[in-house]
């Protein structure tokens, strides 16, 4: 029973974050790969997303903050967090990721400094999302697990 | 709830499909492969489009290749020119970040069948899989 009311607690959660508009249908897809086979499923695409998202945020700062400003390169990391953004379904984001290369495209290295605090917000803002999913994922898993176990 | 699947990309028609996911993003592997397995396939994942083309060389056929462009050491476009060169027949559909009209373009002319805008999505897998098995209806006819 109490994984069930937790299943339901994080439907609810995760339909929240549907109406702010922080998450879109692209999460249920992924959601929706999980099964009995790989039970974590969702805990290791959000750690993987998470900790590539860091990597990625901290070579654009380095980048966007040098004295002379490789866009050819920023490019390059911004489509990759534009695809893994996009991929869990983190459209803010992602949307942040499309509007830097359009500086960038412009050359424009004021307006992508800009741009790149607000990705990082729309990232934290993500990030505390999936931090509160993959924390009730957690406690669904170890229910299960626990339920399993006993005779 | 299943999303965006009907019975003609069913498991047991897609038993038989062998494909290849091509990318240098280790969660998009992670997140193709397993969109893919959703769909009864077991597809082999390699993380740049030499790697891809090295499978080519060893004799080594795929029906389907999903194809990233933006890659290390060999892109999307680079690999699929090679391997349209080096005679691959395997049906490539490019998915890729960079999804504005003439990059879209550039992939396409390097030989791709089709290209879609990541993220990938149960629809672009149905679409891809009745793509697949309507040129396998159309061998057999063909060869009768």
């Amino acid at each position: 029973m109490v994984g069930t009311s937790l299943s339901q607690q994080l439907e609810n959660y995760i339909q929240t974050m549907h109406d702010q508009g922080i998450l879109d249908y692209h999460f249920d897809h992924v959601k929706a790969l999980q099964n009995e086979e790989n039970p974590r499923f969702l805990m290791e695409v959000i750690s993987m997303f998470a900790h590539d998202a860091e990597a990625g945020i901290a070579h654009l700062t380095t980048l966007l903050n040098s004295a002379v400003v490789d866009f050819a390169k920023v490019i390059s990391f911004v489509h990759q967090l534009k695809g893994s953004s996009s991929s869990i379904g983190g459209v803010r984001m992602a949307l942040a990721c499309r509007q830097i290369r359009h500086a960038c495209d412009n050359m424009d290295k004021e307006r992508c400094l800009q741009l790149l605090e607000r990705m990082k917000q729309e990232y934290n803002s993500l990030k505390e999302c999936l931090n509160i999913i993959f924390e009730m994922e957690r406690s669904i898993v170890v229910a299960n697990e626990t339920r399993h176990r006993q005779p | 709830m299943v999303l965006g699947i009907d019975a003609s990309s069913s498991s047991l028609s897609n038993k038989n499909l062998s494909v290849l996911v091509v990318d240098d993003d280790p969660l998009i592997r992670m997140l193709h492969d397993n969109y893919l397995k959703h769909f009864g396939l077991k597809p082999h994942v390699v993380e740049n489009g030499k790697e891809a083309v090295k499978l080519f060389q060893l004799g080594i056929y795929f029906n389907l290749i999903l194809m990233d462009n933006e890659m290390p050491i060999m892109n999307g476009v680079e690999a699929t020119k090679v391997l349209r060169d080096m005679g691959s027949t395997s049906m490539i559909v490019g998915v890729t970040s960079r999804g504005s009209p003439s990059e879209m373009q550039t992939f396409m002319e390097a030989g791709l069948d089709f290209c879609f805008e990541k993220p990938l999505t149960f629809d672009m897998i149905d679409f891809i899989l009745k793509e697949l098995n309507m040129n396998d209806d159309d061998d057999d006819d063909t060869n009768n």
